[in-house]
């Protein structure tokens, strides 16, 4: 092509015909030097933009880090609430008011400072095995004491709830709920019972076949009766007037309160269903008064029932039952007085050992607000700073994801990387390996490379989506409780041992016969309107991970998987055959010779691969978007983890993590934008820069000193 | 190893066999099966869009086979008619509004400005305000009391007077430091004469709380000039179009919604009829399962209540029949308002604001087509039949040639791709465009003129650029560059180019700037490659002819790298088309073809990362968002295809 190219005459010069290139020097220089001024213009322009950027950033992002200190990457991201405060003097801890400073750079008129210790006063004890305890009292010892996770096996309906009355009560209730109590605890009502009879009417009505107008009132009040009703269309949410037709098929007679017959067949009112024929029939409610004067009491899970209903303070859970404890961990716990001393009255039942009485001192300080200020607060801080009673702040705006630090989207990402690096350099060195080493030319490998060079340019979100239909959905899972909702399951053994009842009660799993078949099981399950069943088998559940870190994990690894597959075979060909051919001559085996002659060579090439895709990798955010991320989590990944030993760890990837770029994302775009959002946003952005420019300045410079150090 | 023979340095033991095959040969196999994972996932995510996404058409032609059983189909002939001529219509509202905007310049903007200076003070100065409250507070408590000593209220008074004092002191600093740089809205035009008069009023404004006499002023002057923007003939004119577009089309629309109301009913029982044969279903099988008497008898209440008669809809369509025959005068009397309006639409020279002048000329373009679009939808409305089934064929051309992407609406949806299509496929244009010149001038540079340190600095800066994640650059755009692209495209510099001044933060050029950003290291990098495996006897063979060394690079060592350049284009177009977080954030999010780069508009991608996660697993949102990440998984694999093959047929 440039042969005829060079033959012919450039077409604007005709000055010499002989002479492919005209030699008009001036005009030609001034054309030469425009033309390659505008080159280096293009690129240093390049380079113009992309430093603005960075600058950018780093001016804005510099003064958050420098504020904010090690606390930005040492806390979780959370609320931030912006807060009108009057002065005055306040008292809060000396760990919140330190947070306060540092989300607060620009000066408050803070005076009087004045640290002092206050100190609380503990018990620490023992829970032993055989006690009773209320559901909500256990709640309150988890909740204090984070990391004990009690695991019963039994709930128990016998034994007696305590509860407390501070001052006297009145109850006003129905005839047969007195004699619930007083069947279960004869002995509880000591004062007098008066008795009030209320008279009323119950409908008996006939209403026709036909066609009828309806009210959205009218057919919310017919749902729970016995009459057979057919929509022509169903009502929309937004429209609350709205009047449909209904067609009522055959002559019926039914009966109503007066409540539903004003609802639906009261005539005046439009959209109401006519009625044929009507019957009233008189009924009777007898209430019963009572007292209950101020003092301790012990009753039985059936009164409980009835009295939670009328406004009294306790804990339990007398639909289920008090919680029986078993458990093997000797572990203490630590309640504050106040707390223990209702634990102790209001459960009878328990047993503890080894109460020692703690004291903890707190640091506080005690400070002068000088002025009227707007202060900013993390969420955490702001509910331990309402705990002085002078705090009332005049206005309070939140910011979501606006306060704390960025702890937990880093960890999250160095998780996912983590995952997918391992998975990705296990298959993509494998594969190299047999690219570069075992595979002959042929149909097969030229299918490969095609497939990895596709698959090199298929956009992000599509793998997104990859991992969503997949890894979300329908990827297997080895359990003994598989999902109702699973594709299909495939049962393994029978070996399965019953999860305990915590587990079962808040996974919502239902125990089912284990003579019944599998599709009986996941059907007798559905209906109690169980999430997963147990029936004694093993199942590989074809149910999906979830929205969680091994989804996006591997998600992001075949993302990448091109890109390390393309590098490490590039360092195992830049191992000199010669080292090959070497330990073969001394009688090793293809693979003895890969082991010990080829991949410790290529080692160095394949590190340096692996920061780079590290660097693609954590840079994604559309795969991971609904494969893994979360916008909000407020424990790390390795808290709030209740199983142990393997089951732990699958536990552990299956959870859904905040990833920093998706954090980004959800500062930036998902919540309105204000000042107070910003420093979030450029904070987050250049902690992200560092981290992405320091793996790629260290793949860079591996890749030099491997470059000038390894000359075969 | 260790209990081999020393002399050998590979133990040989004899392997074992399995099958015929050896340790080595599963080895072997091994690997062979990882490399094999390439084709599997490829096979794999096809497989997966494509089960997801073949739900989609039977599910959607059910809901269109509806949509026309109900009428809606015919309401929707009359509703397009309608807002033909209503878009006409606001289109002359905007031309005048645009227009005394030009002319009144600054002015126009003085209030708005002040108001916003004014919110903006208020929010700096809440200590002082609170302080002022509370002196006066203890003026009156201090009054109100009986045994008050004049001293004390002389004190009082005199707290009062100076709290007052301290707060005007830091109203007059506060409102000082403010300029226009400070406004939201940094496309207004703004005059600085008007600054100090604004700041001005703005104290007098806070400490008096009353409309300030600079404000009324300005008022009347705004009144002054609209009166006398509105006398200007052309003008007139414009209000007579537009008066008689409107003259129709208020009744129009009530004779619309009556329609609307009956097609809405249709679709709705249509709806309960179609969810009825499931809900009988589900009912039938709990009913089997309950294991109570009173469960069962629920169940079976349930499924009684069920309505198993098909809707009528040749009677329920009966009054929509009847509207062929009424709609006529409307439409009539639509056409003949087009035809008057049209008459008086003034020439768009007579404006001075550009904006005006793009919207006079929509205006003459519509009136091209607008008789035949009207006719068109009138003689679709008679010829329309409730019961003539819709084609599968219509189904897909509605999906790849759609121009509505319409979800959540109580009406209808729609799920036509050509929007999205076209915001992917123009924001990709316009980011190529703008990257191709830089980056292939780039490469020409590093190789060919640049010294050997400034290589050594620019490659590397290069690749830097490759590693900035996507999400950054996205960040960028969202907070600094969408302002800056708003204010700077005032300028009159900028004034020739097509589609300024730039009214919206968001939009294709913006997102189309970053995206060059992101594509330049590719196609630099490729480019460069490219021009490295030029031979060196082509360049000297040229100088020796006396070629200059422009010569050279321009005819001889670009051409015969010519298709190296264009396969790296085309794999940064590839790459551009798949790029998901820049356009999720910048490109504004606006479902419609878009008229201009400086638009909003919205992307495939953009699309699937925004509603994918709100969706329902099988829906027929669901499967027309697969369909979407089908035709980008397409077009990214066509483009990524192609460009392979031209760079391996040039590099042999």
């Amino acid at each position: 092509m440039s042969e005829k190219k060079l033959n012919q005459p450039s077409s604007d010069n005709s000055a010499n015909q002989s002479n492919p290139f005209s030699s008009r020097k001036s005009n030609l220089r001034t054309k030469e030097r425009i033309a390659f001024g505008s080159y280096a213009f293009a690129t240093y322009f390049i380079i113009i933009c992309a430093s603005f950027i960075f600058g950018k950033i780093l001016i804005n992002g510099l003064p958050v880090l420098w504020n904010k200190g090690f606390s930005f990457v040492s806390q979780k991201p959370q609320t931030l609430s912006v807060l009108e405060i009057e002065k005055g003097s306040y008292t809060v801890p000396t760990e919140n008011f330190d947070n306060m400073l540092l989300n607060n750079p620009d000066e408050l008129a803070i005076g009087n400072l004045e640290d002092f210790e206050k100190s609380f006063a503990y018990k620490t004890f023992k829970i032993d095995n055989g006690s009773i305890i209320g559901e909500g009292y256990l709640k309150e010892i988890e909740k204090e004491n984070k990391g004990y996770y009690l695991r019963f096996a039994k709930r128990d309906f016998a034994t007696k709830s305590g509860f407390s009355v501070a001052t006297d009560k009145k109850f006003n209730i129905k005839k047969e709920e007195l004699a619930i109590i007083q069947q279960h605890d004869p002995g509880l009502i000591k004062g007098e019972i008066t008795e009030k009879v209320i008279n009323l009417n119950k409908k008996k009505v006939t209403i026709k076949a036909g066609e009828y107008d309806l009210s959205k009132n009218g057919h919310d009040a017919l749902i729970p009766t016995e009459l057979v009703f057919q929509m022509k269309q169903s009502f929309p949410d937004d429209e609350p007037e709205k009047i449909n037709t209904t067609i009522i098929p055959k002559d019926q007679t039914i009966t109503v309160t007066s409540a539903i017959y004003n609802q639906a067949f009261d005539e005046d009112e439009r959209g109401t269903i006519p009625v044929a024929e009507e019957v009233a029939i008189p009924y009777t409610v007898t209430f019963n008064q009572f007292t209950l004067p101020a003092a301790k009491y012990k009753v039985s899970a059936e009164t409980l029932k009835v009295l939670s209903n009328y406004g009294i303070k306790h804990l339990h859970n007398p639909m289920l039952g008090s919680i029986v404890v078993n458990d093997d961990d000797d572990e203490k716990v630590t309640l504050n007085e106040k707390q223990f001393k209702r634990l102790v009255n209001d459960n009878p039942k328990l047993i503890l050992s080894q109460i020692e009485d703690s004291q903890q001192n707190v640091s506080y300080t005690k400070f002068d607000l000088q002025k009227d200020s707007e202060i900013q607060l993390n969420f955490s801080d702001f509910l331990i700073f309402k705990k002085d009673k002078n705090f009332s702040p005049s206005s309070e705006k939140t910011h979501s994801y606006s306060g704390g630090g960025i702890l937990g989207p880093i960890i999250g990402t160095a998780c996912l990387v983590i995952i997918c690096m391992t998975i990705a350099l296990f298959t993509g060195i494998a594969a190299a390996t047999y690219l570069n080493e075992y595979a002959r030319k042929g149909g097969f490998t030229r299918i490969i490379r095609l497939a990895m060079l596709n698959l090199a340019g298929v956009p992000s979100i599509v793998f997104g989506l990859f991992g969503l239909g997949l890894f979300v959905m329908i990827a297997p899972v080895f359990s003994a409780t598989p999902n109702v909702e699973s594709k299909f399951h495939v049962p393994i053994v029978a070996l399965g041992s019953a999860p305990d009842l915590r587990t079962l009660e808040s996974e919502g799993i239902e125990i089912v016969d284990s003579t019944l078949s599998t599709t009986q099981a996941v059907e007798t399950a559905n209906l109690v309107g169980a999430k997963k069943f147990y029936n004694g088998w093993y199942y590989i559940s074809f149910q999906g991970w979830g929205t969680c870190m091994l989804a996006g994990g591997f998600t992001l690894a075949i993302m990448v998987l091109p890109v390390i597959i393309t590098s490490c075979e590039e360092s195992l060909k830049a191992v000199p055959m010669g080292f090959r051919e070497a330990a073969m001559a001394l009688g090793a085996t293809k693979w003895q010779s890969i082991r010990t002659a080829v991949l410790p060579y290529a080692f160095p090439g394949i590190l340096t691969a692996s920061i780079l895709g590290i660097t693609r990798v954590a840079g994604e955010t559309a795969p991971i978007m609904f494969t893994a991320a979360a916008a909000e989590k407020s424990d790390l990944p390795w808290q709030g983890i209740h199983s142990s030993g393997f089951s732990a760890f699958v536990d552990f990837l299956q959870q859904s993590v905040q990833a920093l770029p998706y954090h980004i994302y959800t500062v930036a775009g998902r919540i309105p934008q204000s000042e107070y959002t910003q420093p979030m946003q450029y904070g987050s952005v250049l902690v992200f820069m560092i981290i992405v420019f320091m793996l790629s300045a260290v793949s860079i410079y591996l890749r030099i000193k491997i470059r000038n150090r390894i000359k075969w | 190893m260790k209990d081999s023979n020393p002399n050998q340095p590979f133990s040989n033991s004899k392997g074992w066999k399995i099958f015929g095959l050896t340790k080595q040969d599963f080895i072997k196999y091994f690997f062979g099966g990882n490399a094999m994972l390439a084709i599997l996932i490829l096979l794999g995510i096809i497989a997966f869009l494509v089960y997801h996404a073949t739900s989609f058409f039977p599910q959607y032609q059910q809901k269109l086979t509806l949509y026309r059983l109900s009428g809606q189909e015919l309401v929707d002939y009359s509703t397009k008619q309608h807002n033909q001529v209503f878009k006409l219509k606001s289109l002359c509202t905007k031309a005048r509004e645009y227009e005394i905007q030009k002319r009144m310049g600054a002015l126009y903007r003085v209030t708005s400005v002040h108001s916003e200076f004014k919110g903006k003070v208020l929010k700096k100065v809440i200590a002082e305000r609170k302080e002022l409250k509370r002196a006066k507070n203890s003026l009156e408590n201090i009054t109100a009391k009986e045994d008050v000593t004049p001293e004390q209220i002389k004190l009082a008074e005199d707290n009062l007077a100076k709290v007052k004092q301290e707060f005007k002191e830091v109203i007059i600093i506060t409102v000082n430091k403010l300029d226009y740089d400070d406004m939201n809205n940094k496309s207004w035009e703004t005059d600085k004469k008007y600054l100090e008069d604004i700041r001005n009023s703005v104290v007098k404004n806070i400490i008096t709380g009353n409309e300030t006499p600079y404000i009324k002023d300005i008022k009347a002057q705004e009144a002054v000039i609209t009166a006398e923007i509105d006398q200007l003939p052309f003008i007139q004119e414009l209000m007579k179009s537009k008066a008689n577009f409107d003259q129709p089309l208020n009744d129009f629309n009530r004779y619309i919604q009556e329609l609307r109301d009956i097609a809405y009913v249709n679709k709705a029982q249509g709806e309960k009829f179609g969810e009825a044969k499931a809900t009988i279903a589900t009912n039938k099988m709990a009913k089997k399962l309950a294991r109570t008497e009173e469960k069962k008898a629920l169940k079976q209440l349930k499924i009684d209540r069920q309505l198993t008669v098909e809707p009528d809809y040749a009677e329920l369509c009966i009054p929509l029949y009847a509207s062929k025959e009424t709609q006529k005068p409307y439409y009539e009397a639509l056409k003949n308002a087009v035809t008057v309006g049209m008459s008086t639409v003034p020439d768009k020279a007579e404006f001075k604001s550009p904006l005006s002048r793009g919207f006079i000329t929509t205006i003459r373009k519509t009136e091209s087509n607008i008789y035949t679009s009207l006719d068109e939808s009138r003689g679709h409305i008679e010829s329309w039949r409730h019961d003539t089934p819709y084609g599968m064929w219509k189904t897909v051309k509605g999906f790849f040639f759609g121009t509505e992407w319409i979800t959540n609406s109580s009406w209808q949806d729609f799920y036509g791709i050509i929007p999205l299509l076209a915001g992917s496929v123009f924001v990709a244009v316009v980011a190529i465009t703008i990257a191709v010149p830089f980056s292939v001038g780039g490469a020409i540079y590093v190789n060919r003129l640049a010294s050997k340190t400034e290589q050594n600095f620019i490659k590397p800066f290069i690749e830097f650029i490759q590693a900035i994640p996507s999400i950054v650059l996205a960040f960028f755009g969202y907070v600094v560059l969408g302002v800056l692209i708003q204010k700077y495209s005032q300028s009159w510099m900028f004034s020739w180019l097509p589609g300024f001044p730039v009214e919206d933060q968001y939009t294709i050029l913006n997102a189309g700037l970053l995206l060059a950003l992101m594509a330049v290291p590719t196609i630099f990098t490729l480019c460069e490659d490219a021009l490295n495996n030029v031979p060196s006897s082509y360049k000297e063979a040229s100088l020796a002819l006396g070629a200059t060394k422009l010569q050279t690079v321009t005819k001889i060592i670009l051409p015969s790298c010519a298709s190296g350049v264009i396969a790296a284009v085309l794999l940064g177009f590839g790459r551009i088309i798949g790029e998901t977080m820049v356009v999720l954030l910048v490109l504004g999010g606006r479902i419609a073809v878009p008229g201009s780069w400086t638009e909003p508009a919205h992307s495939m991608t953009g699309i699937l990362a925004q509603e994918i996660g709100e969706v329902n697993e099988g829906s027929l949102h669901w499967g027309a968002l697969f369909m979407v990440g089908l035709v980008l998984f397409t077009i990214a694999l066509g483009l990524n295809y192609i460009s392979q093959r031209i760079l391996q047929k040039y590099t042999r």
